[in-house]
């Protein structure tokens, strides 16, 4: 499965992440999230330190998009970097 | 030693290799820009796919600028529009500067007139511009009410309302569909006649009851009892701009009108047209637009009582007021008066009738019904209540029998006493009369002065001159018949000059009827009367001139009837005979003989007749006698007037035998003109006259010597056995006295022996109990809503110069030329600015601003990997740099780009040749279909086995692998089959000389290559006891028997050596695992047999603590001579 955060804006990017988790899209419109999980080496340490949070960005998995929304939140711990998008 | 073999990093040359490959895929969208400071508000992006073999940054500097290549900032707006200014360039050489472009004239919009016709629909001319106000939208109504009415309001309905639950208030209601719609079934009707508000009639179940419901909702109130009808018909509607009218017929609904506007040269419907049959909705509801004036319900005063009316009619072009019909006079019952009073007609109407049809109101036309009259609409008590008849002692006259015959009250009767006194007449020869008054009534002295009074100066022309010809014949006829004699006697044919003024007056007052209607009577109508007045000339012609025969006579031997003492003459009389006797009164009259009427049976012969003896102009039958005195007949004779013995009828030329029935008298002959002029004013559109004039008809002077005198009141005498209305006499419209009804009482005096009546007897009459019971009341009234029409009229349109006027101004160059925005939006250039500014859909405003600045030509340099600068290089939209990168520079808001700022990016290239050197999965990828990647090493490499450990090569990508010493010389080329799995090759000598190893892939388009081994790999004194395991990675959730996902599969499983590990191979294995670790858990390739690598496990050490134990408990005090056990659990790695 792979999975693929591509964010917009003046320097597009495509982050492969490892995982997925807490997918949730309600039946009524509401706030889809889901939160991907990234390997470190995806990153560079300087964007962590600032990461472009509102960004608008979709998540595709196997080239399928399951998701538009915005760059909600990061997280990084020693072994990842955990994206919180919310659509 | 083992046969099993380990491979790791730790043992892997080509961790330390440098390594370079032929292609890299260029890697898109892995630009990181990293935050700077800077002051600028430009932007520079770095464009392109990266290209470069590694991760790498890149950095831009600004630098000083340089003349030659200014720069426009990106502009500002303030403002309320949301236009833009775009395309915006600076010609080189511009001065740098402030420029502010500011909207100081909006021009004027061309905008469409536009109609509302129904809540927020709106219709808008197809053409823009002032010429649209020209349009109008006229409807034509062409409904028909049902010819009875289905029903009647049992309550009143409110305003507004829309549905109810009153059964009463079904009028044939039909079920709404189940979707909610009014099924197209339901009846059109309309309350109290009134065609202004057509309603949908529907019912829907609310759960516990019909509700009945009308669309749209009540736009009026409708009192209890309005009558319900239904309606048939539509409407047809006109759109026109004066010059092509277009017309839509058959439109029933107002969608049904919306769907038909498309097809329009002129207009469009602004909006979508939904088709909503649902309550309110607008095809659901009749046309609601009227552009002709009509009349809401008729609010009657007492709409119990008072029927509605009947043929109402509006005017197109009514004003808006409210029309009232005030009863001012309730009698005669069926021709009730009423006051017609309307505001805006400005003069005064004339009264209404009931009955009649009312035309006399330029805005409406209406008939008020008449109330069938069941009784008499008066009643009371009417009765001789007193009775004098004084005689002096030794009078035998007696008394006469009076009672009443017929009494009966009149409309205007009220309680009152009348005494009746038996009286003679006044002599003959005093008629009041006959005395000449001089002088007449004047208007001014009595202070009943009209302004406006019509003078013949104002009359129109026909009718003057119709006049004129009426009066200069009556003028040569009177002429005519009057003479003055030799001997001076005045002598004038009375009668015929009589006759002359009554025609005359007829027709006089026929002209002024129909002129007194209009300026412009019927041509019908004064044809008529033209005709009528050459008749009048052509008939009357014979009576022209004073001369006449003898009165013609007999010379009769008179004598009395021996019975009853009457005349009587011997001879037989024949028709049209005339003779000349002695009447009862004492004068000398004329008779004519109109019939002889004969009896059979009793009587013989005729020889003497009786002589006719009344004297009141009629017509009496006297009898024929025989010799014996026995009847044998009767003569009808008339009486023809009073004569003197010798005078000389003037009156007419010749005798004239009439017929039986023919009147001698000039009134009865001038009413031949009297219905002549009635047919002329028929013709004229005017009610004739039901009355010949010269009083009302309702009392006539029998000529009796004796009548009785009501005294102490004006009425005219009562004469006895003849039926007498209450009358007095009264001015006409001529201002003549002539008798005139007061509609108060009348009765017949039945009087017996009316000889012994005495003068000074009398009878006292009581009316009492008078009640009246109208069907109209005097202050009735009937209020009539007109609610003015004409075309609804569109509005709006405006022919604008749609031209805004910026003024562009820079700090350094002042005014520049203003710039003239049109719809064209043509482009600016002045003062070495270009730019357009485009409008937006929010109109801009008065001093919406743009700003913007020049700024001096920037410059800028650039490195990669905090290598060197490149030298200064002038700021353009996009500069080329380096591995397919190029910056693109943004100008933002002054200051866009700022000396010292430096712009900061990282790029990664996730397809780099150096993720051959990483056992975690990162690949190497290339352009092409084969590409081959070089490991290069600064001294001699041993290697015995050379594998590509992991790798995305499948079919038919081939594979191969050079092994070179350092003077290029190739020590060993191996083919390896691309399977999945790790693909190793065990050298059958190891190498130690190995410098470089290239591996070239083919036919791998789109392929990828990862882990790369070479090197010696880890091998024990003695085999380990392996386990191998199949692994797979499922995701399930709990419960019985889940469907799980498969993630991956691999190879896992377990070496234990036990016992027999020496110390040395120990310490070898566990700076294995330490460097695994160390490498973020690292995998490692386990090959359980050299001899079969394509066995080869790839796995994970699967333990973050590994026991080591010593069969000798770590006693041995040489540590060469342990015998360790060590397992070490191995963890698939899924792919």
């Amino acid at each position: 499965m792979n999975i693929l955060i591509r964010f917009s804006g003046d320097h597009p990017l495509d982050i492969a992440a490892d995982a997925l988790s807490g997918y949730h899209r309600p039946l009524s419109g509401e706030v889809a999230n889901l939160t991907a999980t990234c390997p470190q080496t995806a990153f560079f340490p300087e964007w962590l330190s600032s990461p472009p949070l509102g960004l608008d960005c979709t998540v595709e998995v196997d080239g399928d998009e399951i998701m538009a929304g915005v760059l909600y939140g990061a997280r990084v711990t020693a072994e990842t970097v955990e994206l919180r998008v919310e659509g | 030693m083992s046969c099993q073999r380990i491979l790791a990093q730790i043992n892997n040359a080509a961790r330390s290799a440098t390594v370079s490959a032929s292609s890299v895929l260029p890697a898109a969208r892995q630009i990181f820009q990293q935050q700077t400071t800077r002051e600028g508000n430009g932007a520079v992006v770095l464009s392109g796919d990266y290209e470069g073999a590694a991760d790498a940054t890149f950095d831009v500097e600004i630098r000083a600028p340089s003349t030659g290549a200014e720069l426009a900032t990106t502009p500002v707006f303030s403002g309320a529009g949301n236009g833009t200014l775009e395309d915006l360039s600076v010609d080189p050489g511009t001065a740098a500067q402030d420029i502010t472009v500011t909207l100081v004239d909006l021009g004027t919009a061309t905008s469409a007139a536009q109609l509302t016709i129904y809540g927020d629909i709106l219709l808008r001319a197809k053409a823009a511009g002032s010429g649209g106000n020209a349009l109008v939208l006229t409807v034509v109504p062409n409904l028909v009410l049902s010819a009875s009415a289905v029903g009647a309001l049992s309550t009143a309905l409110e305003k507004d309302a829309q549905d109810w639950t009153d059964q009463r208030g079904d009028f044939g209601a039909v079920p709404l569909l189940p979707d909610g719609t009014i099924p197209a079934t339901a009846p059109r009707i309309v309350f109290g006649g009134d065609l202004s508000r057509v309603y949908r009639h529907y019912k829907r179940w609310d759960g516990d009851q019909w509700r009945y419901g009308v669309s749209p909702k009540l736009a009026a109130a409708y009192p209890e009892g309005s009558t319900v009808h239904t309606v048939t018909g539509d409407y047809s509607v006109t759109v026109t701009d004066g010059l092509t009218p277009e017309t839509y017929a058959s439109i029933t609904t107002l969608y049904s009108l919306l769907s038909a506007l498309p097809a329009s040269s002129l207009v469009e419907v602004v909006g979508a047209v939904g088709n909503n049959a649902k309550p309110n909705g607008i095809a659901a509801i009749d046309l609601p637009i009227r552009t002709s004036a009509f009349a809401l319900p008729i609010i009657a005063s007492d709409p119990d009582r008072m029927p509605g009316l009947t043929d109402v009619s509006v005017a197109a072009s009514s004003p808006t007021e409210t029309i009232t019909l005030e009863c001012t006079k309730n009698s005669p019952v069926g021709a009730e008066t009423w006051a017609v009073r309307s505001k805006a007609a400005g003069t005064a109407l004339a009264d209404a009738v009931t009955g009649a049809l009312y035309t006399d109101s330029a805005s409406i036309q209406f008939r008020i019904p008449v109330i069938p009259r069941v009784e008499s609409p008066v009643s009371g008590v009417m009765a001789i209540t007193a009775r004098s008849f004084p005689r002096d002692t030794g009078d035998t006259t007696g008394v006469p029998a009076i009672c009443l015959d017929r009494p009966q009250l009149g409309a205007s009767a009220s309680s009152k006493t009348l005494r009746l006194v038996w009286t003679a007449r006044p002599a003959a020869d005093c008629d009041c009369s006959e005395a000449t008054v001089s002088g007449g009534p004047s208007s001014k002295c009595l202070g009943i002065d009209i302004e406006g009074a019509v003078d013949m100066g104002a009359l129109v022309a026909g009718y003057q001159s119709r006049l004129e010809t009426l009066y200069a014949w009556r003028a040569g006829f009177v002429s005519a018949n009057t003479e003055i004699t030799v001997a001076g006697e005045l002598r004038s044919a009375q009668l015929d000059l009589q006759l002359a003024d009554t025609a005359t007056t007829k027709l006089a007052e026929c002209l002024a009827d129909i002129f007194g209607d209009s300026d412009s009577p019927a041509s019908g109508a004064l044809t008529a009367w033209d005709s009528a007045m050459t008749g009048l000339d052509s008939d009357l012609t014979p009576l022209e001139g004073v001369d006449g025969e003898e009165l013609t006579g007999i010379t009769i031997a008179m004598e009395n009837d021996a019975t009853y003492g009457n005349p009587i003459t011997v001879g037989v009389p024949t028709e049209g005979q005339i003779i000349i006797t002695l009447a009862g009164d004492k004068t000398l009259r004329r008779y004519v003989c109109l019939k002889i009427e004969t009896v059979s049976g009793t009587g013989g012969t005729t020889s003497r007749y009786y002589l006719p003896t009344h004297h009141d102009r009629k017509i009496e039958k006297w009898s024929l006698l025989d010799s014996g005195n026995l009847v044998t007949g009767s003569a009808l004779w008339q009486d023809i007037g009073a004569v003197a013995a010798g005078d000389v009828d003037i009156n007419s030329d010749a005798g004239i035998a009439a017929q039986p029935g023919i009147a001698w008298d000039v009134e009865t002959f001038a009413s031949r003109y009297q219905a002549k002029m009635d047919y002329v004013r028929a013709l004229a559109g005017l009610v004739p006259k039901s009355d010949a004039g010269g009083g009302d008809g309702c009392w006539r002077d029998p000529g009796d010597a004796h009548y009785w005198v009501i005294e102490g009141t004006a009425y005219l005498p009562v004469f006895s056995n003849v039926y007498y209305h209450s009358v007095v006499m009264a001015p006409n419209a001529d201002g003549k006295m002539v008798p005139t009804s007061t509609h108060e009482f009348s009765f017949g005096p039945q009087t017996g022996c009316e000889e012994r009546l005495k003068v000074g007897d009398s009878i006292t009459i009581t009316i009492g109990d008078v009640t009246a019971n109208y069907p109209y009341q005097i202050g009735d009234t009937y209020k009539i809503p007109i609610i003015g029409g004409g075309p609804l009229s569109f509005a709006g349109g405006v022919d604008g110069t749609d031209m805004l006027t910026w003024a562009v101004r820079g700090s350094v160059d002042g005014a520049l030329a203003d710039y003239a925005l049109n719809f064209d939006e043509d482009p600016y250039a002045d003062g070495g600015l270009n730019f357009a500014i485009h409008r937006g859909g929010i109109d801009f405003a008065l001093d919406d601003q743009f700003s913007f600045s020049v700024e001096a030509g920037g410059r800028f340099r650039w490195r990669k990997n905090a290598g060197s600068w490149s030298s200064d290089t002038a700021i353009a939209d996009s500069v080329s740099l380096a591995d397919g990168l190029s910056a693109l520079f943004q100008s933002g808001a002054a200051p866009s780009f700022v000396e010292g700022d430096v712009y900061s990016y990282s790029v990664r290239q996730p397809n780099a040749p150096d993720h051959t050197q990483s056992a975690h999965g990162e690949t190497w990828q290339w352009s092409g279909a084969t590409a081959y990647l070089t490991l290069e090493w600064t001294s001699d490499q041993t290697i015995s086995m050379v594998g590509l450990l992991r790798h995305g090569l499948v079919s038919p990508a081939t594979i191969s692998i050079a092994l070179k010493n350092s003077g290029g010389t190739t020590l060993a080329t191996i083919a390896p089959t691309v399977a999945a799995g790790p693909i190793l090759t065990a050298l059958t000598a190891p190498l130690t000389t190995v410098r470089s190893m290239v591996v070239t892939v083919a036919s791998a388009t789109g392929m990828s290559l990862g882990w790369v081994y070479a090197g010696v790999p880890f091998v024990a004194p003695y085999d380990a006891k392996m386990t191998w395991r199949r692994s797979y990675a499922m995701d399930r959730p709990a419960g019985i028997n889940p469907r799980a996902a498969y993630l991956g599969a691999g190879r896992a499983g377990e070496l234990a050596w036990e016992d027999f590990l020496s110390q040395e191979a120990a310490d070898t294995l566990l700076a294995m695992i330490d460097d695994c670790k160390m490498d973020g858990d690292a995998p490692i390739v386990v090959v359980p047999q050299i001899l079969f690598p394509q066995d080869a496990i790839l796995a994970r050490i699967d333990t973050d603590a590994v026991d080591l134990s010593d069969w000798y408990e770590f006693q041995p005090d040489d540590r060469t001579r342990r015998a360790l056990s060590l397992t070490l659990p191995l963890a698939a790695v899924l792919s």
